[in-house]
């Protein structure tokens, strides 16, 4: 037993963990944070994606004790029903949702990309988005939504 | 996943010592992006994970003295982003690019990628044609070794039981060299490769030949390979057609596929022919080389 703190949105979590839970068992399990999804467990799905300083990882392949003391960005960190996130409105306004599972990641791969502050074309965000899969809505109007904010924010 | 006890290093020293000691109930880890799949499957059930990613010295990438040095825990991403490799050899930076996905190569090591020695190791082929050299630390102090001699079989290289991969080391080749990394999946992403092709050379545009021509192939043999016999072909050679395919045949002959559930013997066999072919021509183009419909003697 690891006597873990882990910064997750800004708050300071200490909390007893094993080794081998993986980071995305800590927050669903643990801190009842399912915003973040377990979809595949081998990192092929994204459904899992947070950021870590900023940058977009499979939790489902992260050991929450490697982590501590990094900053850990969750969906449920970056924008609250009252006020959106740019890419959450965006993928409302443009139907970027269905059934909702892949949603969490594949906002925040995006926010890592928006945050990089760089002019994208639609074939670096598909490719920068390669590690999310959608099942239900072929991925048009999720990349129209990331595009739309990136246009914006460049 | 089975418990295991945990060891964050902070020196290559500490991980070395718990490597002795633990041997083979213990496993390296630095991404573990392999790791933890293997372990979910049950493939393997290390009692103690020995966790590398912490050490300094080893997430460094250094360009010094005409030499690439690249600590073995440096991420993929580091790599594929890294200005030095972009430019020097970029060959690199495209084999990165191609490894898994966008996520998985944030948290993926090259070390890791070398050490789980995959026959279709992203980073191998490219490595092969580039010439780089491994620094290895155990007990009884460091050795070297160069990448050609690294890969054992499927999944062994010659890392004893006490032995941590520490440093990539890549010299700077010919100024001029360009090269291309080919690598052929079911998908555009997330993918391990069927086939793949790293090809590299300079051209002395003078007499319009090849200068130093590598070729190395990647999940055709049990170990990513390089084809010296089709890199003899081509030295000193006119980039003709006719070199073109022979080369690619040359290359097919010696690679040595077997079939799996991703593709048959015949079908890699097939397309280290094609992709040969298509790799040196793209590098040819990016060199401003117009290629000759025959050789012209």
């Amino acid at each position: 037993m690891i006597q873990a703190r882990l910064r997750i949105n800004s708050e300071t979590y200490d909390i007893p963990i094993e080794p081998q839970e993986t980071l995305l068992d800590v927050l669903r399990e643990k801190l009842g944070l399912t915003g973040t999804k377990k979809g595949c467990e081998t990192g092929e799905c994204g459904a899992c994606t947070v950021l870590i300083d900023g940058k977009a990882f499979n939790s489902c392949l992260v050991l929450a004790a490697t982590v501590q003391g990094r900053e850990i960005l969750t969906i449920e960190g970056i924008g609250r029903a009252e006020k959106l996130h740019p890419l959450q409105a965006a993928f409302i306004e443009r139907g970027a949702i269905q059934c909702g599972f892949c949603t969490p990641g594949m906002i925040i791969t995006a926010k890592s990309l928006v945050d990089e502050g760089q002019e994208r074309s639609r074939e670096e965000i598909l490719e920068s988005m390669s590690g999310n899969l959608c099942r239900c809505t072929g991925y048009i109007k999720i990349i129209e939504a990331i595009m739309s904010v990136i246009e914006k924010t460049k | 996943m089975k418990p295991f006890e945990l060891f964050q290093c902070c020196s290559c020293a500490e991980a070395v010592e718990l490597l002795s000691q633990y041997k083979n109930k213990a496993k390296i880890m630095a991404g573990g992006t392999a790791l933890l799949n293997q372990m979910r499957q049950k493939y393997i059930t290390p009692q103690n994970i020995i966790y590398l990613k912490n050490i300094p010295e080893l997430n460094q990438i250094i360009w010094e003295n005409d030499t690439l040095s690249i600590g073995a825990a440096s991420s993929i991403r580091d790599l594929e982003r890294n200005e030095i490799i972009q430019k020097e050899f970029n060959i690199l930076a495209q084999a990165a690019h191609k490894l898994g996905g966008y996520q998985t190569r944030n948290l993926a090591t090259v070390g890791g990628n070398l050490c789980n020695a995959a026959p279709s190791a992203e980073l191998a082929p490219a490595l092969l044609t580039l010439g780089g050299n491994l620094e290895i630390v155990g007990r009884h102090g460091k050795r070297r070794v160069l990448i050609e001699e690294f890969f054992l079989g499927p999944y062994r290289t010659v890392l004893q039981d006490d032995e941590i991969l520490t440093e990539i080391r890549i010299p700077k080749g010919e100024a001029r060299a360009r090269g291309t990394y080919v690598k052929l999946g079911a998908r555009n992403s997330m993918e391990m490769a069927i086939v793949s092709i790293a090809v590299l050379f300079a051209l002395d545009l003078e007499k319009g030949i090849f200068q130093d021509f590598r070729l190395a192939l990647g999940g055709v043999a049990p170990t990513p390979i390089r084809i010296k016999a089709a890199e003899e072909a081509a030295k000193n050679k006119i980039p003709s057609r006719d070199l073109i395919r022979e080369i690619g045949q040359i290359a097919s002959a010696q690679a040595k596929p077997k079939a799996d559930l991703r593709a048959s013997a015949e079908y890699r066999r097939e397309m280290v022919k094609a992709l040969t072919g298509r790799a040196i021509t793209q590098t040819l183009k990016e060199s401003g080389y117009e290629v000759e419909k025959e050789a012209s003697h």
